[in-house]
């Protein structure tokens, strides 16, 4: 087996920072923050925090009087757990084995997914790529099993990285005799007790018996000093991605305008598009909810036109609904849920079959997000006599492919209207704008008896500025109607 | 001057050279009238341009005169997008002349930014075929028709703008102007603008011809009725069709 160890030790401080919307082109500093618990004591600092001198476990006021603007806050218990299970779902891309253990680490077991990325080298790249990306503060090591890596993740330098390489069951060995005692990860009590007999290095526990080190150490110690090394009885855990996903983001500093929460909408989308990738699925409704200071939350819906997986059509999507919102109270969280997946093939096909970067829902799902649902749709054929009933609006794209009619119909205007105004007889002569000659008819059009009784003699007129129009004498009310323009 | 870089420059579809700079075998569908065709330099309606149509009163003939282009172009399997028609086109007249209904998508805006911005988008993303846009309520300036475009000259659609006639006067970045005018048989064209060749053809192209010959009333059409009644007994010389005859004359 083959562990690489993901230690965080700063989340609870680099999440907040990093769900700051903070334009990372941007020049305005940081903001430095420190996170305090139960006890009133710091227990993690942002960077420049730390560079003025702010420490863990310092007071507060201390930390104030270090740092005059620094902002401190309580600690959230929650948030780093989150954090590490979006990293653990980024890594199921990675390998499908892979466990947390909280605070503030992540292990992957990559070994069989060596050959698949091309070496542990581009492994390491992807994971560290990813961790820059999120602005987590990291430590990064391999190691055999899951303890030596996360062993090496405490180390100033950790072996095997510069460059990486697969070390052997010796290397390890060798790379763990040079570590000094404090480094192991046993309880203070028990690095006491190795010092009182005059251990300073690992290398010295390795050169003792395992009789010896059974008889002169705990059982725990035992225990975890054969936890680091490799044997054949090491368990493998296998992650199973969550059925829905849901990520809420807590902010900083409030935020007062809907495009003011596009940065971390993007960052929430490109997880949901990890996520999405990693489960195989898509969906074609997720929802935003954005939290007000008052305890309101407002849902933003994004319905799609086709199932989308990638994060960028979400992300563009959620910038044309965010555009026009204006907030009526500062944002202080962001909800994004998505618990509508599809895992069917068929729905991952474009509408029309075409190769295109873009497909044709891309444009339905553009002007959803931008216009109203309402605001566009295709027409549908139906089979009926009446002109009006043989055309209805439908949902764009929910039609299939109608090819002409091979059977010769009387003609029909290019627009007909759905609510014909009535014409003028003045005279013999029919009216609308100007006078009308008649030139073709009549087509009779009795039909609905059995429901709304329709009869009708229609004709093709031409009036004095050209227009050819189609035009109707209703036999029921005894009246003529402009039913429709051919050009 | 160096003469590599001008033959660079002259290799820019998007450059005027007058007459002779623009090909004519640019990518272009046949509009389906052979005067048309003809007549253009592009050989029918130019894909990947902005075409603009100016006339007066309903904006609805317009249609008609595109409808072959957008027959053909239904076969892709790509959107035919109309934007703010006055009227929604009727289907089974589409259908009637060969263009495939399920291609149509009528978009609907409520303002002069959204027409623009749905133009462009309908542009940019490359899955429409066609884009029509009634621009006759529209107070687009020359910077937002120039981006349509570019947005044009970055697609392989055909794009047509509809404006009022009063437009002619003004100028515009569209490759092809042309006004039209209802006439008795049809609608007459004239060209006062287009890239890459003169200006100034006039064109009469007929339309719906086979309804613009006057019949002798009253004569039988073919009866559409689901009614109950025979309709081979059922007598179309009724009240109605007499004072339609009437009418008539």
């Amino acid at each position: 087996m083959l562990w690489v160890a993901i230690r965080l030790p700063y989340l609870q401080v680099d999440t907040l920072n990093n769900e700051q919307v903070i334009d990372p082109h941007s020049q305005v500093p940081e903001p430095s923050i420190a996170i305090y618990n139960n006890s009133k004591r710091i227990i993690q600092a942002s960077s420049n925090a730390l560079e003025q001198g702010v420490a863990e476990g310092m007071s507060m006021a201390t930390a104030r009087a270090l740092c005059e603007k620094i902002q401190l806050l309580p600690e959230r218990i929650d948030a780093p757990l989150d954090a590490l299970r979006s990293l653990q779902l980024f890594s199921y891309r990675i390998s499908p084995h892979s466990t947390i253990e909280a605070p503030d680490s992540l292990f992957i077991e990559i070994s069989s997914t060596l050959k698949v990325f091309d070496g542990l080298d581009s492994i390491l790249a992807i994971i560290t790529k990813e961790l820059a990306k999120r602005r987590w503060r990291h430590h990064v090591s391999v190691g055999l099993t899951m303890r030596a890596a996360a062993l090496f993740s405490h180390c100033a330098q950790p072996p095997f990285l510069t460059p990486p390489s697969v070390p052997t069951q010796k290397q390890q060995q060798r790379a763990i005799n040079q570590l000094a005692i404090n480094q192991l990860q046993c309880s203070s009590k028990t690095i006491l007790s190795l010092s009182k007999i005059g251990i300073e290095y690992c290398d010295q526990i390795n050169k003792l018996t395992a009789d010896d080190r059974k008889r002169t150490l705990s059982e725990d110690f035992n225990q975890y000093w054969q936890s680091l090394i490799p044997s054949g009885n090491q368990t493998r855990p296998t992650f199973t991605p969550p059925s829905q996903f849901q990520e809420r983001v807590e902010f900083l500093n409030t935020i007062n305008s809907a495009n003011g929460l596009l940065f971390v909408c993007n960052r929430l989308a490109q997880n949901l598009g990890h996520y999405l990738i990693a489960i195989q699925g898509h969906t074609c409704e997720l929802l935003w909810q954005l939290h007000d200071i008052e305890g309101n939350s407002l849902d933003i819906h994004i319905a799609t036109a086709q199932p989308l997986q990638q994060y960028q059509p979400i992300v563009e999507l959620t910038r044309l609904k965010l555009e026009p919102i204006k907030l009526k109270q500062p944002i202080d969280a962001l909800t994004l849920v998505c618990d509508q997946i599809t895992y069917d093939q068929q729905n991952q096909q474009d509408l029309f079959s075409r190769n295109d970067q873009h497909t044709p829902a891309h444009l339905l799902n553009l002007l959803a997000a931008r216009l109203h649902e309402q605001a566009f749709f295709s027409l549908d054929i139906q089979p009926q006599h009446q002109p009006e009933l043989a055309q209805t609006a439908v949902k764009a794209g929910s039609t299939e492919s109608v090819q002409a009619n091979e059977i010769a119909l009387p003609p029909r205007p290019t627009f007909l209207l759905h609510n014909p105004p009535p014409l003028k007889m003045i005279g013999n002569q029919l009216c609308w704008r100007s006078p009308i000659k008649l030139l073709k008819g009549p087509e009779r059009i009795e039909t609905g008896w059995w429901f709304i009784p329709i009869n009708r003699d229609y004709y093709v007129g031409q009036d004095q500025e050209h227009r050819l129009l189609w035009i109707f004498f209703d036999r029921l009310k005894e009246n003529w109607f402009l039913a429709g323009v051919f050009s | 001057m160096n003469t590599v870089n001008l033959s660079q420059l002259l290799k820019r579809q998007d450059l005027w050279q007058g007459t002779s700079g623009l090909s004519h075998d640019l990518p272009h569908v046949k509009s389906g009238f052979h005067q048309i065709d003809s007549q253009l330099h592009f050989n029918g309606w130019p894909l990947g341009h902005s075409i603009e149509l100016l006339c007066d009163g309903l904006h609805i003939g317009e249609l008609p005169l595109l409808m072959p282009a957008l027959s053909e172009l239904s076969q892709q399997h790509r959107w035919i997008a109309l934007i703010n028609p006055p009227i929604t086109p009727y289907a089974p007249a589409l259908q009637a002349a060969g263009v495939d209904t399920s291609r149509i998508l009528i978009i609907r805006t409520q303002d002069d930014k959204d027409l623009l911005w749905a133009t462009e988008k309908a542009l940019s993303t490359g899955t429409c075929s066609a884009v029509i846009s009634w621009m006759h309520n529209s107070d687009a300036n020359n910077a937002q028709l120039r981006r349509l475009q570019l947005a044009a000259a970055q697609s392989d659609c055909l794009h047509v703008q509809i404006h009022n006639s009063d437009q002619a006067q003004k100028a515009s970045p569209a490759s092809l102007r042309i006004q039209l005018n209802a006439t008795e048989t049809g609608t007459e064209l004239n060209v006062i603008k287009q890239r890459g060749s003169a200006a100034g053809q006039h064109l009469d192209v007929a339309l719906f011809s086979e309804l613009r010959d006057e019949q002798q009333p009253p004569q039988q059409w073919p009866l559409f009725s689901d009614s109950i009644h025979d309709a081979a007994n059922h007598s179309l010389i009724d009240e109605g069709t007499a004072v339609a005859a009437t009418a008539l004359h």
